[in-house]
C-alpha cells in the first residue's frame, strides 16, 4: 500500500518534471536584466537593415530614488542602433553592446523609414510572426526621413516617446479617425488580402531642428514635435506613395474605420455671408456595395453617419427643419466628395486600399477568377457612387446660433 | 447509542484506563482504610483528614478525607457543620448498614453522592474533586461532590472576538463550559458524553451533540477514536486532535476549534459534534468542510449582505496569502509581458541595484516577518512597541532605502501578511503560511506553471481529505447545490431553510419554516 503510494507520488514528479522540457525554454530573468524596449525603428541603408531601439531607463522615469543619488535631468530613454543582414541579425549584434538583453514584450511602436518602407517588409512582419517575445498588436507607423531620428525624439507630457506615439495614434482614431492605427497583425492581413494593399500610417518631426535633448524642456515651447502626417499607401509589402490627410479621411469612410470625426460645412451667414458650421460625426459606418451593371462592374458607397453641432458661426434659427436639413445636405455633400476624391487618388495609385476586392470576391466569386488576374485594371475602372444618409442628432445646448441672436438685435 | 450505560455513565465513576496500582478494598477498621488512603495518594500535605465521632454514639466514627484546593470550601464547611450537628439517634440495629444509611439519607446535604469499594477509586474520586466519607466499620465510603476550587471566570474571548454577538467564552473549567452550551442550547435531545483520556493526567472529556440532528455514524466514529487514544496526559484539546484527525499529514486543518460557546452551539445545531477537554476552553468541531473555517460566527449576527460581502473578501484573503509572493515572483521573473507596461517600468525602477533575485528577496522578506510575528507572540507585553519600531523601520524603510530590497516586494510582504490575519480561523491561516513557502519556490522555478501545477496538486490532495468521514471540499466536491447557502454568499435567514446535508442527519432537515421571508402586504398586518 505504502509503496503504491510512493510510486504514484514519484510518478507525479516525474511527470512534471517532464513537462519542463515542453515549456521549450528555461527564461527566468530579472527585472534588472531586461532592457524595456518601448520603440522600435526599420531603417535600410541599401544593403544592411538598421535597428534602432528606444530602450527605458526605469530609474530615471520613476519617482522613487532607488538608490541613484540626485544630480541633473537625466533622460528617461537611450536610442541605439545595430546593423545587420537580416533584421534578427541586427538584433542579435545587439547583445555585443548591450548590459541587458532586449525585451521586446512591451514595445509600443515599430517605426519604419522610408527607405525600408520602398524596399518592402515582408521581413520584419515574418519576424513578428516567427517570435513570441514581441506582439502582433504592435502599431506600424511610416516616416519619411530615418525611424531612428523618430525614436531619438522626445515629447511633451510622455517620458517614454514610444508609449506615447502609441497614444497619440489611439486617441487620434478615436476622436477624428483621419489616421487609422495599424497593428502588425493587420498589415499583415490587409497586405495579404485580395487587393495586396495596405496603409500605414505617417508619423514626422514638425518644426525646426529636434527634441532630443532634455534641455528643450526648460522652455515652454520645444522646438519640434512628433505628429502624425499623411497615409502611406503599399502595395505588395512596398510603399507607392502617400496620401493627403484629406484623401486619408476619405479613405477611412471607405474602410469603415472612422469611430468619431468631424466636418466642416460652410453654410449661409445671410447678406452673403460666409461662415461655417462644425459637426462632430458620433457614428458612422460604410457598406461598400460592388454592383454588375452589363458587364461593367460599380461600387456604392452606402454610408450612414449622424453627428452633433459643435460650432455654428452662421445666423441660423436652427429650430426650423429646414435649417436642420440644409446642415444634413451640406454634411452629404461634404462626405460624398471626401469618399469620391480618395477613391479617385487610390485609382490614381493603382492601389485598392478600400477593401474593395474582398467585397467582390465574395459577391461574384465566379467573375472574381477573370478580375482576380488583373484587379488593378478592373478597379481602375470602377467608378464610385455614393450614397450618404446624414443625420443631425443634436443641436448642442443652444438652439439658435449666437451670430442669430445678435443680428436680430440689430433689428 | 447515546442512551448506551457505557457512554452516559459519570466520568467521576470510571475506572482509569491503565490501572498501574493493585486493587485494595475497604476494610471495616477505619483507620487502617484511612492509612491506606493516605499511603496511596503518596500523603501529601494537601490532603486533609478530618476524623468525626457521632455526638450520641461513640463508637460512630468516622472520617472525611479530600484534597485541599480541588474542592469547593464553602460547601465542605456546610457540610462539615451538619456532621457535627447531627444528633439524631439513629435506628438501632447493625452498626454497619444504619450509620452508613443514616448518613447518605438524612444528614450529608449535598446533591451529589456516590459509593465505593476500592482504595483505588476512592482516591481517584478524591482527585476530581470529591470528598470522601470513610465509615468506621463499613465496607463502603461515600463519594461526596465536592469538586471546585479556584478557576478563571467566564470572560470574553481572546482569540475568536467579535462586534456584535455574545462575549461569553469558554473557560479551562470543563463543567463551565458544559453549564455555557447547557443555557444556549435547553433541549432534551442535548446529550453529554463523558470520557477521561489520559493514565496520569486523568482528563475529563465531553462529547456533546444534540440527538437526532447529528448523525450517528459520526458520533460512533468520534467515541471509537477517542476510546483509541493511549496516552500519558492531554493538556489541551490539540493533544485529541492530532490522534482524531483523518488523516496525519495534511496542512490543513481537519478539526475546527472555537473559543465561543455560540459558535459551538451553532455548530452542534447544523449537526456537529464538539469534544470539550477539562482544562482548555478550546473546543474541538467536527465533521468540518473547508467552507467552515471561512465562517465567523459574526456573519450570523450581521446582516446577510454585509456578511457575504465580508465572507467574498475572506476567500480573497485566504488566496492572497497564499498565492501573491509566489505570484510576484513569477510574474516579474518569468511573464513580465503580463504586467501593464506603467507598472513593469516602476517594478523595474524598484529593482534596479537589487542584489538578489526576486525569489531570495521574496524569502528574506517572508522569514523575516515569520520571525517577527513569532517575536511578538512570544515577548513579554511591554517590549511590544519596541518590535513593532524594529519591524517597520529598520526592516522595512531602511532595507528599502539600503537598497537591499525593493520597496515592491515589502508591499507584497505587508499585504500578504496583513491578509493572512483576516481568515477567522487561525490553523487555516497556519496553512495558508506553510503552503505559501512551498509556492514560492516552485514559482521561482518554474513560474506560473510551477504556481499552476503546485495549485492543482494541493487540489487533489484537497478532494483527498475528510474529516471524520466527510468530504472536505464539500459541497463543492462532492457537489451540493442546497449546501451553497452558507459558503460564498450567506442567505437571509428566512431563506435558510435547511440544515446544511450530509454533516447532520439526514433525516432531520429542516431548520426554518416556510414562507417567513417578511413583505409589507402580509395578511392581517
Amino acid at each position: 500500500m505504502r509503496l503504491l503510494v510512493m510510486k504514484r507520488i514519484a510518478c507525479a514528479a516525474l511527470l512534471l518534471l517532464a513537462a519542463l522540457t515542453t515549456t521549450g525554454c528555461w527564461n527566468r530573468i530579472e527585472l534588472n536584466e531586461v532592457a524595456i524596449t518601448s520603440a522600435t525603428g526599420i531603417d535600410w541603408d541599401g544593403e544592411n537593415w538598421i535597428v534602432s531601439y528606444q530602450v527605458v531607463i526605469p530609474a530615471a522615469i520613476s519617482s522613487v530614488t532607488g538608490g541613484s543619488g540626485g544630480g541633473g535631468p537625466k533622460s528617461p530613454i537611450i536610442v541605439y542602433s545595430t546593423k545587420g543582414k537580416t533584421i534578427r541579425d541586427a538584433i542579435m549584434h545587439s547583445f555585443s553592446e548591450s548590459p541587458r538583453k532586449l525585451f521586446f514584450a512591451h514595445n509600443r511602436v515599430v517605426v519604419i523609414g522610408e527607405k525600408a518602407m520602398n524596399r518592402g517588409i515582408n521581413e520584419l512582419i515574418d519576424v513578428y510572426f516567427r517570435n513570441s517575445g514581441s506582439r502582433e498588436t504592435v502599431s506600424v507607423l511610416a516616416t519619411p526621413g530615418t525611424a531612428r531620428k523618430i525614436l531619438e525624439q522626445f515629447m511633451q507630457l510622455q517620458a517614454i516617446s514610444g508609449a506615447g506615439m502609441k497614444e497619440i495614434i489611439i486617441s487620434e482614431m478615436k476622436n477624428t479617425s483621419i489616421l487609422p492605427n495599424i497593428p502588425v497583425y493587420q498589415l499583415a492581413m490587409e497586405l495579404t488580402g485580395d487587393a495586396k494593399s495596405a496603409v500605414v500610417p505617417e508619423i514626422f518631426v514638425s518644426g525646426s531642428g529636434d527634441t532630443s535633448s532634455l534641455d528643450s524642456f526648460s522652455n515652454t515651447s520645444i522646438p519640434s514635435k512628433l505628429k502624425l502626417g499623411r497615409l502611406a499607401v503599399l502595395k505588395d509589402d512596398k510603399m507607392i506613395g502617400w496620401m493627403s490627410r484629406k484623401e486619408s479621411l476619405g479613405a477611412a469612410y471607405l474602410r469603415d474605420s472612422v469611430q468619431q470625426s468631424f466636418i466642416v460645412v460652410p453654410c449661409e451667414g445671410g447678406e452673403g455671408k460666409k461662415g461655417y458650421d462644425t459637426i462632430q460625426i458620433l457614428k458612422s459606418s460604410t457598406k461598400i456595395i460592388p454592383k454588375l451593371r452589363g458587364s461593367k462592374l460599380t461600387f456604392t458607397a452606402d454610408v450612414d453617419v449622424s453627428g452633433t453641432l459643435l460650432e455654428s458661426n452662421c445666423a441660423q434659427d436652427l429650430y426650423k427643419p429646414g435649417v436642420i436639413q440644409g446642415l444634413e445636405q451640406g454634411g452629404q455633400v461634404q462626405i460624398s466628395s471626401l469618399l469620391q476624391d480618395a477613391w479617385k487618388k487610390g485609382q490614381q495609385m493603382n492601389t485598392d486600399i478600400f477593401g474593395a476586392a474582398e467585397k467582390v470576391h465574395r459577391k461574384y466569386p465566379k467573375q472574381w477568377k477573370e478580375w482576380g488576374k488583373n484587379w488593378d485594371e478592373v478597379f481602375k475602372e470602377a467608378p464610385l457612387e455614393t450614397k450618404i444618409k446624414f443625420r443631425m442628432a443634436r443641436m448642442g445646448l443652444s438652439n439658435k446660433s449666437f451670430q442669430y441672436l445678435m443680428d436680430k438685435r440689430e433689428k | 447509542m447515546p442512551n448506551d450505560d457505557k457512554t452516559t455513565k459519570q466520568y467521576e465513576n470510571e475506572a482509569p484506563k491503565k490501572e498501574t496500582k493493585p486493587e485494595q478494598v475497604l476494610i471495616p477498621d477505619l483507620d487502617i482504610n484511612i492509612e491506606r488512603l493516605h499511603r496511596f495518594l503518596g500523603g501529601g500535605a494537601d490532603i486533609v483528614c478530618r476524623t468525626l465521632q457521632h455526638r450520641s454514639f461513640d463508637n460512630a466514627r468516622y472520617a472525611l478525607l479530600y484534597i485541599d484546593g480541588i474542592v469547593d470550601g464553602i460547601g465542605l464547611n456546610t457540610m462539615l457543620l451538619g456532621l457535627l450537628d447531627d444528633a439524631n439517634r439513629y435506628i438501632e440495629g447493625g452498626v454497619e448498614s444504619s450509620l452508613y444509611h443514616h448518613l447518605t439519607e438524612r444528614v450529608i446535604a449535598n446533591g451529589k453522592l456516590g459509593e465505593v469499594n476500592s482504595i483505588n477509586k476512592a482516591c481517584y474520586a478524591m482527585l476530581e474533586g470529591s470528598t470522601i466519607l470513610v465509615v468506621d466499620g463499613s465496607l463502603r465510603a461515600i463519594i461526596i461532590d465536592t469538586t471546585g476550587g479556584k478557576s478563571r471566570a467566564v470572560e470574553e474571548p481572546s482569540s475568536q472576538t467579535v462586534v456584535r454577538g455574545p462575549k461569553e467564552g469558554f473557560t479551562e473549567n470543563l463543567r463551565t463550559n458544559t453549564s455555557l452550551i447547557r443555557r444556549i442550547i435547553k433541549s432534551p435531545d442535548l446529550r453529554f458524553d463523558y470520557k477521561m483520556i489520559g493514565h496520569q493526567t486523568r482528563t475529563n472529556i465531553a462529547i456533546v451533540y444534540l440527538e437526532g440532528i447529528a448523525e450517528v455514524e459520526v458520533i460512533k466514529e468520534v467515541h471509537r477514536r477517542l476510546d483509541a487514544i493511549d496516552i500519558d496526559g492531554v493538556l489541551e484539546s490539540g493533544y485529541i486532535e492530532e490522534f482524531i484527525q483523518d488523516r496525519a499529514f495534511t496542512p490543513f486543518p481537519l478539526l475546527q476549534n472555537t473559543e465561543r460557546p455560540d459558535a459551538a452551539c451553532a455548530g452542534i445545531l447544523e449537526g456537529q459534534v464538539i469534544i470539550m477537554v477539562s482544562g482548555t476552553p478550546f473546543v474541538l468541531q467536527a465533521p468540518v468542510t473547508f467552507v467552515k473555517f471561512f465562517q465567523s460566527s459574526e456573519d450570523y449576527y450581521q446582516r446577510y449582505d454585509i456578511a457575504t460581502f465580508l465572507r467574498i473578501i475572506r476567500m480573497t484573503s485566504f488566496f492572497i496569502s497564499m498565492l501573491l509572493p509566489s505570484l510576484y515572483i513569477a510574474i516579474t521573473t518569468f511573464h513580465q509581458e503580463m504586467l501593464p507596461t506603467s507598472l513593469l517600468i516602476s517594478l523595474a525602477a524598484q529593482r534596479e541595484g537589487i542584489p538578489f533575485p526576486a525569489l531570495l528577496e521574496a524569502f528574506l522578506m517572508e522569514i523575516t516577518f515569520e520571525i517577527l510575528r513569532e517575536a511578538g507572540v512570544r515577548m513579554p507585553r511591554i517590549i511590544g512597541p519596541a518590535i513593532s519600531i524594529v519591524g517597520a523601520l529598520v526592516l522595512g524603510q531602511a532595507a528599502v532605502q539600503a537598497g537591499i530590497i525593493s520597496a515592491a516586494m515589502v508591499i507584497v510582504v505587508s499585504f500578504t501578511a496583513i491578509a493572512s490575519f483576516v481568515i477567522p480561523a487561525v490553523n487555516m491561516g497556519v496553512a495558508a503560511r506553510l503552503i505559501r513557502f512551498l509556492l514560492m519556490i516552485l514559482a521561482g522555478t518554474f513560474g506560473l506553471f510551477g504556481i499552476m501545477s503546485g495549485l492543482m496538486i494541493l487540489l487533489a490532495h484537497m478532494c483527498g481529505l475528510r474529516s471524520f468521514g466527510k468530504p472536505y471540499l464539500m459541497p463543492f466536491a462532492p457537489f451540493v447545490a442546497s449546501n451553497l447557502k452558507d459558503v460564498l454568499i450567506r442567505v437571509p435567514w428566512w431563506a435558510m431553510r435547511t440544515r446544511p446535508t450530509n454533516i447532520a442527519s439526514d433525516k432531520n432537515i429542516t431548520r426554518a419554516g416556510a414562507g417567513q421571508k417578511p413583505s409589507p402586504d402580509q395578511e392581517g398586518v
